[in-house]
């Protein structure tokens, strides 16, 4: 079960402000947040993991009490067990695969223990680039890093997963293989999993309901299922949009 | 040309390179904490703190050299304690290393704050959510992928503290075979009218700041690659 409702006021430089104010409550395990860039998708997902403080609020995930303006709640990001995959996959590019996907498993010197060292070998075995263990992220293809960055984020057993636009950062051709296999591969996990996106075929994949974002607030909550059912998602979707416009 | 090296003393020219190392290694220490607490913060006390933490860059060496006296000297808040404790500071190498250290903390903490600033904010970010501690992300993180620059830093005050004159002068003063640095043991040779011993010391000086800016430019460009 997820509870989040995040109530925010951003400025930027030029003074423009930006009212964020979502609310999601879902029960799904898959859920993706779909809207258009600058709409308010990627600061939930910040203020989920705890790297943004909202105003207002809250952030429930499974019973579990994350945030709360009101109490005077707020655990740290390092508490929250929530697993944070960013765009571009933010692998520590001065470490191997190895010792990135180790990070969560070492202290605070970074040294990799035997223990750590044969957890992480295990999590890039299942997501099949154990053969670049030694390798730097300079030195992986983009499909590659994804993989490395999920096992990275898994090795820590969050409760929680969150993709953020995930395929963006990959060039098209590889987008549609990787959206298949990592779909798969995170099946294996039984962990409710976010996804960010603006793309529509990233729904049918990571998609059991979907939250339509538009000027920084959820204006529709909708199951994938009958979006998926006619085969041509955009078009669906569109067609959703236009009834809450109406 | 022989006979321009044949009675030099190596003494100010050790002293130099022991002064300026054990200045440069206190004042990256330094350097490194206080760049850490100030890095990415914009506040108005953010501000001042780095205002205070530069000024020895832009004060003349004489005004740090006054400020350390009132600091360190017999009548000085720090000076007496020590003095009750059986530690004299003023006129020994001891006291020319906090003169040097003082002179080019900025440096090294310019050059610190820039580099660790220049980490994406998102690996710190990332390695949050991995139950990293803010001292495991500095160790693991922010210090591998700044070190070029800190080095950098390093080694461009290392160069300046061979040659700082005003501030230890003031401190440690002008002591032959004790607290004569290189660049003081220059000015006393030409005041002397020893102008061999000058031009011998001129020149080593000058080669040996040669060579330390280019084995750092080497150290860091052959160390960097494959970092970005």
């Amino acid at each position: 079960m997820i509870d989040i409702a995040v109530q925010a006021v951003l400025s930027n430089r030029k003074g423009k402000t930006f009212r964020l104010d979502a609310a999601l409550c879902s029960k799904a395990r898959r859920i993706v947040l779909f809207g258009a860039s600058g709409s308010g998708k990627s600061l939930t997902m910040q203020a989920t993991a705890g790297l943004l403080h909202p105003a207002g609020g809250h952030v429930i995930i499974n019973g579990r009490t994350l945030f709360d303006a009101q109490k005077d709640i707020c655990v740290s990001p390092r508490d929250r067990r929530i697993g944070y995959v960013p765009q571009d996959f933010a692998l520590f590019p001065h470490m191997s695969a190895l010792h990135n996907t180790a990070f969560a498993l070492t202290g605070w010197t970074g040294r990799l223990s035997d223990t750590a060292r044969r957890a992480a070998r295990a999590l890039l075995a299942r997501f099949e680039v154990d053969h670049l263990a030694d390798a730097l992220p300079s030195q992986m293809s983009g499909g590659q890093r994804q993989r490395v960055a999920l096992a990275r984020a898994l090795a820590a057993e969050p409760q929680l997963l969150l993709l953020d636009e995930p395929f963006s950062a990959l060039d098209p051709l590889l987008r549609a293989r990787m959206r298949v296999e990592i779909r798969s591969l995170l099946d294996e996990w039984n962990i409710p999993v976010m996804t960010v996106t603006h793309d529509p075929e990233d729904i049918a994949a990571f998609g059991d309901e979907v939250m339509l974002y538009r000027k920084g607030r959820i204006f529709a909550a909708l199951d994938a299922a009958p979006l998926l059912a006619g085969g041509n998602i955009a078009a669906a979707l569109l067609d959703a949009m236009k009834e809450y416009d109406a | 040309m022989s006979s321009l090296f044949a009675d030099l003393s190596l003494f100010p020219i050790l002293l130099s390179l022991k002064v300026a190392g054990v200045g440069t290694l206190t004042a990256l220490l330094l350097a490194l904490a206080a760049a850490r607490l100030q890095a990415r913060r914009t506040s108005f006390t953010a501000r001042i703190l780095d205002g205070l933490c530069t000024l020895p860059m832009v004060l003349p060496p004489t005004v740090m050299g006054y400020y350390l006296i009132l600091l360190l000297g017999k009548r000085g808040f720090l000076g007496a304690a020590l003095a009750n404790l059986g530690i004299e500071l003023m006129f020994s190498w001891q006291g020319a290393v906090i003169a040097a250290t003082v002179v080019i903390f900025p440096l090294t903490y310019k050059a610190a704050r820039a580099a660790l600033e220049s980490v994406d904010v998102r690996y710190e970010q990332v390695a949050r959510t991995l139950g990293a501690s803010e001292a495991k992300i500095f160790l693991t993180i922010s210090l591998p992928l700044a070190w070029r620059g800190i080095l950098a830093g390093s080694m461009l005050a290392f160069a300046r503290g061979m040659g700082e004159f005003g501030a230890t002068l003031m401190i440690a003063g002008n002591i032959p075979y004790k607290t004569q640095t290189l660049s003081l043991a220059i000015y006393d040779a030409f005041q002397a009218g020893n102008d061999d011993e000058a031009l011998g010391l001129v020149l080593l000086a000058s080669a040996l700041c040669l060579t330390v800016l280019m084995s750092a430019e080497w150290f860091i460009g052959s160390w960097g690659n494959g970092h970005d």
